[in-house]
């Protein structure tokens, strides 16, 4: 009986659709290419939407900065801002006194952070919400390894696996000694509190992660639920996109777009759109215009909405933005905006959609020169769960 | 102030469908669509409201969700009468496909919002199961590509397909 349904009521119901479905119905006819639309962020059709998701969702935030000195010790601050107003409602400071103490933001998971000191191999998992000590997790088993002095490489991965409902930590190590070389995959469970070993099937398909891990300290990493990745840029193959799930506990890889690699931005990050992998970042420019401050740059989003399938990485199309050279792009927030740190060190919110673009200076101060921007976390509420191990006293 | 009087009583309203079925309802429960609200406040309550854009079951069927979403008598709504609604709404949605999209038009025209929510949300749950011929089928939509444009179309997506 029904056979017309007005244009208002076919985006309404497309809107709701998944992006890789909505990708497979522009073949159902030219009107739905039409509607459908191309991922650009230039107009606002029903793909954005599916792309971007849920607008509504407003958690806190977590913002962490270091402050940029050669010298120790030097502070690294964790500000806890208002997912409605960012504005800041407390804050934490730690100081480093020496590099041995320097640690990585692995990774934050439904409020808990996961901390890797990586010249001690000690990780930590922190809710920054209810404590301010840090306490380590119980060390690994060294049952079998005779080494004593040897090189030691490593990899922290950190996730929620909702079909065991518990948070899981992954360490990959690998020692060097005297041409022998052993490696040791083991994850930890919360609610166990214990190590296990996992035996995987090609014992040196993790080396890649660990000696990245070891050679760069702002290794890209990102996490999605239950669902590690790195962003492996090995020197001989090509780049990839490795994943651990906590779930089925198995590694997978997917490949970079053709022709894409990290050294062909300005700045990068890696991180996570609406569930999917994504890139966001500044590519180079071709043809630098005079010496000015401010310049055109081209914002590129590459998603991957099909984890394993390497053609599903699409590329969003370009958003010319008018920058303070030079920006750096932190995160998205609320699906629909970009965080990003300018030249001053400010935290600025770019909205995707409308092209505005806000500072938010009363986050801590006017200019913030020296200052560094590290991350920006969502800060979810915790579920319930027997949260102690992650309650340092 | 004479309207003020007139809230206490249940009043009903006559709705006539486009096949000239006539049905009557509690004037509180029709609000629950807009456009119906909208023509009562503009004084169409003495004579039969005309639903043009509605068949006899449909009317039928959209009125039998007024009735369940019609705003309680006694205060607020509980948690359980809420969890019972929902799994009603639920039920009330597990229709053929052609009844689900007549109910989503009716949505539309009649601006009843749950009742658009309700249904969209159930019809982007069946297009998402289903093959983009099947979609075609239950959309009777008419596949304007020459098999050369589609056969290219899904060359480019094919991850979409697996």
């Amino acid at each position: 009986m029904s056979t017309y349904l007005p244009e208002e009521l076919v985006l309404n119901i497309l809107s709701r659709l998944p992006p890789k479905s909505l990708f497979r119905f522009r073949c159902v006819s030219k009107f739905w290419h039409t509607l459908i639309g191309n991922p650009d962020f230039f107009t606002s059709n029903s793909l954005n939407r599916s792309i971007l998701g849920d607008p509504d969702r407003s958690a806190p935030l977590l913002l962490v900065t270091d402050e940029h000195s050669i010298d120790f010790p030097y502070k690294r601050i964790f500000y806890f801002l208002s997912g409605e107003t960012l504005d800041c409602q407390s804050q934490i400071i730690l100081k480093f006194n020496s590099l041995y103490e320097e640690f990585k933001i692995v990774a934050s998971c439904n409020g808990l952070l996961c901390l890797h000191q990586h010249v001690h191999d000690k990780i930590y998992l922190w809710n920054p919400a209810t404590s301010k000590a840090l306490k380590a997790l119980p060390p690994l088993r060294r049952a079998g390894l005779k080494i004593e002095f040897g090189v030691f490489l490593f990899t922290v991965g950190f996730g929620f696996d909702r079909r065991s409902n518990d948070f899981k930590v992954l360490r990959i190590c690998y020692i060097f000694d005297n041409g022998d070389c052993e490696q040791q995959v083991e994850v930890y469970r919360l609610s166990t509190r214990r190590w296990r070993r996992l035996d995987l099937p090609d014992p040196f398909a993790e080396f890649y992660l660990c000696e990245l891990e070891s050679a760069r300290p702002n290794f890209l990493t990102t996490v999605s639920d239950g669902v590690f990745f790195w962003w492996v840029m090995p020197a001989i193959h090509k780049e990839e996109i490795v994943a651990f799930d906590f779930g089925d506990e198995l590694f997978r890889t997917t490949p970079l777009p053709d022709g894409v690699h990290f050294s062909d931005f300005t700045s990068v990050n890696f991180t996570v759109l609406n569930g999917c992998v994504a890139i966001v970042g500044f590519p180079h420019q071709r043809k630098r215009l005079r010496r000015e401050t401010r310049t055109t740059q081209c914002l590129v989003i590459w998603v991957l909405f099909e984890f394993g399938a390497e053609e599903s990485w699409t590329k969003l199309i370009n958003l010319p933005l008018l920058l303070d050279y030079p920006e750096r792009p932190l995160g998205f927030f609320r699906n629909r905006e970009l965080f990003m740190q300018n030249a001053e060190g400010q935290l600025v919110l770019y909205d995707l959609l409308t092209h505005s673009k806000k500072d938010a200076p009363q986050i801590y101060g006017k200019s913030n020169r020296g200052k560094r921007l590290l991350r920006v976390f969502p800060l979810h509420e915790f579920d319930e769960l027997g949260m102690d191990g992650a309650r340092p006293p | 102030m004479s309207s003020t009087l007139c809230c206490s009583f249940a009043k009903n309203v006559t709705l006539r469908s486009s096949d000239g079925q006539t049905f009557e309802v509690e004037e509180a429960a029709a609000q629950v669509s807009q456009t119906i609200k909208r023509m009562i406040e503009d004084g169409c309550t003495g004579s039969v409201i005309p639903v043009p854009n509605l068949t006899g079951p449909v009317l039928a069927l959209v009125i039998e969700y007024f009735k369940k979403h019609s705003p309680p008598s006694d205060g607020c709504p509980t948690a359980l009468l809420e969890m019972e609604i929902k799994d009603w709404d639920a039920k009330f949605v597990a229709v053929d496909n052609d009844t689900l999209l007549d109910l989503t038009l009716a949505a539309h025209y009649l601006e009843i919002q749950g009742l658009l929510d309700l249904t969209c949300h159930r019809v982007a749950d069946i297009l998402n199961d289903n093959s983009v011929e099947k979609i075609r089928e239950i959309f009777h939509i008419k596949n304007d590509f020459t098999p050369e444009e589609e056969a290219e179309e899904r060359s480019k997506i094919q991850w979409a397909f697996e």
